[in-house]
């Protein structure tokens, strides 16, 4: 079943590397996509929550999927005092099911002409005497083989192992990681609201970290935490999260359903590819360093990538030089905000927990809807005084204009 | 086990004192600890999470990190642990 050699081998199927794989293969490639896990999609390691709008260039009337719980069209931030503010955001965010979201992915890349092999782990790189990839040790359904390759892919998770062998340092410090575990919870009917993505911050909450609820129907939700990496010996993100139900859902009893897992926030890798070899997704440390949002922005990471591998197989070179074009294009549409959302997550990590809960009671005061972010920030100013130490921090990283 | 690793590093002195041990029922086998070790000693299966005691440099933090808490620093040697 398994050729000796493809074009482009990617490895891992979630929506990084599905998307890499079928941008490839929509190019001309001959594309492999292996997934260590006997089934795509699960476990599931994630909030499953993503913004509509940059997901509907990959994946056609995403609304009108069977995948789709909910759609919220509101962010309520609650402080650890009762306060809410409700901020519209730009898209509605989507909550969904991700078995079935990556199965579902993955299968527009085996119909893009991709051939997708699950039970299939990449167990080392196979490099040229001068270190250029050149394929992988594989183990395919408990057989080992050496198969061939132009380019490697590496869109295996945040466990990724791939980039590490190649040179690429990816162990980010503790304080780069988010970690985190999540609970869908049943039992909630009355106490939620299904167009609204909740989202709970402060120190006594969780610590360099938040807790989110997404909705899945009136009377379910997927209950998470996250919390700083250095910040989780005391404490277990699990134990806080606990902590956080009996405070504010205590009626609900039930789990369903658990999910674990820890996020790279760094902003990205220093440099996303060597000589026969691109890395995306978490492997690469693309999730939003501030939400830890990465389906979306590993998917234009796969694009980019799969489309890049592509254009350097038909000019006949894929040294590091050449497939450094992705890693240009992602830097320019992401390099800025992916710097200053770490820098706000910093900011907010330090923030004095008085002034954070001080900060969304007085936001709680103003209609968000008739309000612009410059207003809202200028009445924020005059009544914490003490939030214009932060907001240099604001400026300095690009997010407020100056 | 460890056909993955490409070199072998020297045994650690300290590797008869103490190890990390991890216990399996709490373990979600989620990943986030092969991510943060620096030589490379975890590694996940599908539902099995594996350590390279050999070139574990007992750094700990896989342990401080672990979202449920399903490490800790065992003393004595790791085949003292069942994992
Ligand atoms: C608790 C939690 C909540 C989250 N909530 C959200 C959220 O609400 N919204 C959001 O956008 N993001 C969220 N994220 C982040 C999101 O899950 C990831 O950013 C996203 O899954 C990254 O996609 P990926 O394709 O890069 O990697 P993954 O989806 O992790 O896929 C990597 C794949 O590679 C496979 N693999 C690994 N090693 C090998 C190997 N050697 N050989 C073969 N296959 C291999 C793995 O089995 C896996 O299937 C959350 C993460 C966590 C932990
Ligand atoms: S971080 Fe904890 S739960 Fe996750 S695989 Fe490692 S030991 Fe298991
Ligand atoms: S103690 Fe350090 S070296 Fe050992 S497994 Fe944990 S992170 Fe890796």
């Amino acid at each position: 079943m398994i050729q000796a050699a493809y074009d482009v081998i990617v490895v891992g199927a979630g929506p990084a590397g599905a998307i890499a794989a079928r941008k490839a293969a929509e190019s001309g490639m001959d594309t492999l996509l292996i997934e260590k896990r006997l089934e795509i999609g699960t476990p599931v390691r994630c909030g499953e929550s993503f913004e509509l709008h940059t997901a509907s260039q990959y994946l056609e009337d995403i609304p009108n999927q069977p995948w789709v719980n909910t759609i919220t069209r509101y962010f309520s931030i609650h402080n650890t005092k009762g306060d809410c503010v409700v901020v519209p955001p730009i898209s509605p965010s989507i909550i969904c099911d991700r078995k079935i979201f990556d199965r579902e992915v993955a299968y527009t890349a085996a119909n893009a002409g991709v051939q997708v092999l699950v039970n299939a782990r990449a167990e080392s790189l196979l490099q040229d005497q001068d270190g250029a990839v050149v394929g992988l040790k594989i183990n395919c359904m408990g057989s080992p083989l050496d198969v061939y390759s132009k380019v490697v892919i590496a869109a295996d998770g945040t466990e990724s192992q791939l980039a590490r062998w190649a040179g690429l340092k990816s162990i980010p410090a503790l304080s780069d990681l988010y970690v985190g575990t999540q609970f869908l919870v049943s039992g909630l009917s009355g106490q939620i609201r299904t167009d609204t993505s909740h989202y709970y911050v402060g120190e006594a909450i969780a610590p360099g970290g938040y807790v989110w609820v997404f909705p899945k129907s009136a009377d379910t939700a997927n209950i998470g935490i996250v919390i700083s990496g250095d910040r989780a010996e005391g404490t277990s993100a699990q134990g806080h999260l606990e902590g956080f139900l009996q405070e504010v859902f205590p009626r609900a009893r039930s789990v369903l359903g658990q999910v674990t897992g820890g996020i790279p926030v760094t902003g990205g890798l220093k440099r996303l590819v060597t000589d026969g070899l691109m890395v995306v997704g978490d492997a690469a440390h693309q999730a939003d360093p501030l939400t830890a949002g990465g389906i979306v922005l590993g998917m234009v990471a796969g694009d980019y990538a799969g489309t890049t591998a592509a254009q350097c197989i038909r000019e006949g070179d894929v040294r590091a030089q050449s497939l450094s074009r992705y890693e240009k294009r992602w830097r320019e549409r992401f390099g800025k905000q992916q710097r200053s959302l770490r820098t706000v997550r910093r900011m907010l990590t330090k923030m004095d927990s008085d002034l954070l809960d001080g900060l969304i009671r007085t936001a709680a005061g103003y209609d968000m809807t008739r309000i612009s972010p410059a207003k809202a920030m200028i009445h924020m100013l005059t009544k914490h005084p003490r939030l214009l130490i932060e907001a240099r921090v604001l400026i300095n990283s690009g997010l407020i204009m100056k | 086990m460890f056909n993955l690793r490409k070199t072998t590093r020297a045994r650690n002195s300290n590797a008869l004192l103490h190890h990390v041990a991890i216990d399996q029922d709490l373990c979600n086998w989620c990943g986030a600890c092969v991510s943060v070790c620096p030589p490379d000693s975890l590694f996940l299966y599908e539902e099995w999470l594996a350590i390279d005691h050999e070139t574990c440099t007992r750094c700990e933090r896989c342990v401080k990190m672990c979202p449920v808490h399903a490490l800790h620093m065992a003393a004595g040697s790791p085949e003292s642990t069942p994992s």
